[in-house]
């Protein structure tokens, strides 16, 4: 039986594409495309980030669980995860798709995974589910960021 | 305890003293001994609890006291409550204002959230406390079910405290936005981040929210009567 703490930061992460969906749901596609200045992000850029994190932070976790304290580099974004091509259905279902890979794989794990540790180069010595914050936070940020972006529109 | 001894003005005092001491067994026979004393339960929660918790509120404020204390006050004010909110339902007593409030999602903090969840009950709002890790679905389905007048987040969490944010975009988004007051507070949540993250009030702590929370509720009383006055001078 999975311990509730873990539970609620499954459930907090497993309703992050809605959460994005819903950010969303008011735009149309070209307001998807807008950039607010040169060099930055447009909204369904933000998506694109989300969808290129989320394998690489998925084998952080499993790293964590199947070594002895591994060393986690800051994983940064790649300018190159976005395609301007694929739709926002397609990002957003992407997205929604391989965050519930992540949950499943948290969903199986043992109680005493969640403690199991790795040394961050930000965060220094971290705990599994002090990582699935980190997760949840980024998801915070970057919907905050869309709004953001919105509010340029 | 006995308490049938007391005059009625030393058995208000004597309430608030143990509620603010923590002692939930005497608050809790104290309230019984008012109610027999034919003291309607709208009186008892404001002459014996809600005085007793405001003073605690100020003591809280001020460094006086700290928060096991007011838990322990807190948790002496629920078990008077708990005799006191069946009658007050029965009796129809009037309510302040009504407030939903939750620690938004990815947090699981909640003593600062259910002490201002407390206190604003025993300054005699109805308090719907939907606990932690709250993400905007389940805001806004509360919302939709009980109309709240304000709705209250709390987050412990630097990396949870953006989420107050979404709520916020997404009570904009349904235009549910101008029909509720948003405060916000929590550890590292402050007056700058509210005003950021879109919330017309920041809570600092226990004391300070339910004063926000009751100024909110006297200004949409008095703009109420404003409304009221103006309507009839037109008929």
């Amino acid at each position: 039986m999975i311990n509730p703490r873990a539970q609620m930061l499954i459930d907090a992460l497993a309703s992050g594409p809605k959460d994005v969906a819903r950010m969303l749901r008011p735009l149309n596609a070209e307001k998807m495309r807008f950039v607010p200045a040169a060099g930055e992000w447009c909204i369904a850029q933000v998506v694109a980030h989300l969808i290129d994190i989320e394998p690489k932070f998925r084998a952080r976790l499993q790293r964590i669980v199947e070594q002895d304290n591994p060393h986690e580099p800051f994983i940064g974004p790649d300018e190159n995860a976005y395609d301007a091509s694929i739709s926002i259905e397609t990002l957003l279902a992407e997205f929604a798709e391989r965050r519930v890979v992540t949950t499943s794989y948290l969903a199986s794990l043992k109680n005493t995974d969640w403690i199991r540790i790795c040394t961050h180069d930000t965060f220094g010595v971290t705990k599994l589910h002090q990582q699935v914050r980190i997760l949840i936070g980024h998801d915070n940020e970057h919907l905050a960021q869309i709004i953001a972006i919105r509010e340029k529109l | 305890m006995d308490f049938s001894d007391l005059p009625d003005d030393e058995l208000w005092l004597q309430m608030q003293d143990d509620l603010y001491d923590g002692m939930k067994e005497e608050v809790a026979d104290e309230t019984n001994e008012a109610l027999k004393r034919g003291y309607s339960p709208t009186e008892v929660l404001e002459k014996g609890l809600v005085a007793g918790m405001d003073v605690v509120g100020v003591d809280f404020r001020d460094g006086v006291l700290f928060v096991p204390e007011v838990l322990m006050a807190a948790n002496s004010m629920k078990a008077g409550m708990e005799i006191l909110r069946p009658l007050l339902t029965e009796t129809g007593a009037p309510r302040v204002g009504k407030v939903v409030i939750g620690t938004v999602k990815g947090d699981i903090h909640d003593i600062g959230k259910n002490l201002v969840a407390m206190m604003l009950e025993g300054a005699g709002f109805e308090v719907i406390n939907l606990g932690v890790n709250v993400d905007a679905d389940k805001f806004l389905a509360a919302i939709k079910e009980h109309k709240p007048d304000i709705i209250g987040m709390s987050a412990l969490l630097t990396t949870t405290m953006p989420y107050m944010k979404v709520v916020n975009q997404m009570l904009i988004d349904e235009r549910m936005r101008e029909e509720v007051y948003v405060m916000v507070g929590g550890a590292p949540v402050s007056e700058t981040f509210a005003m950021a993250v879109g919330a017309d009030a920041y809570g600092r702590d226990a004391a300070t929210s339910v004063d926000i929370a009751k100024a909110y509720m006297d200004n949409v009383r008095k703009q109420d009567k404003i409304d009221k006055a103006a309507a009839a001078a037109n008929q």
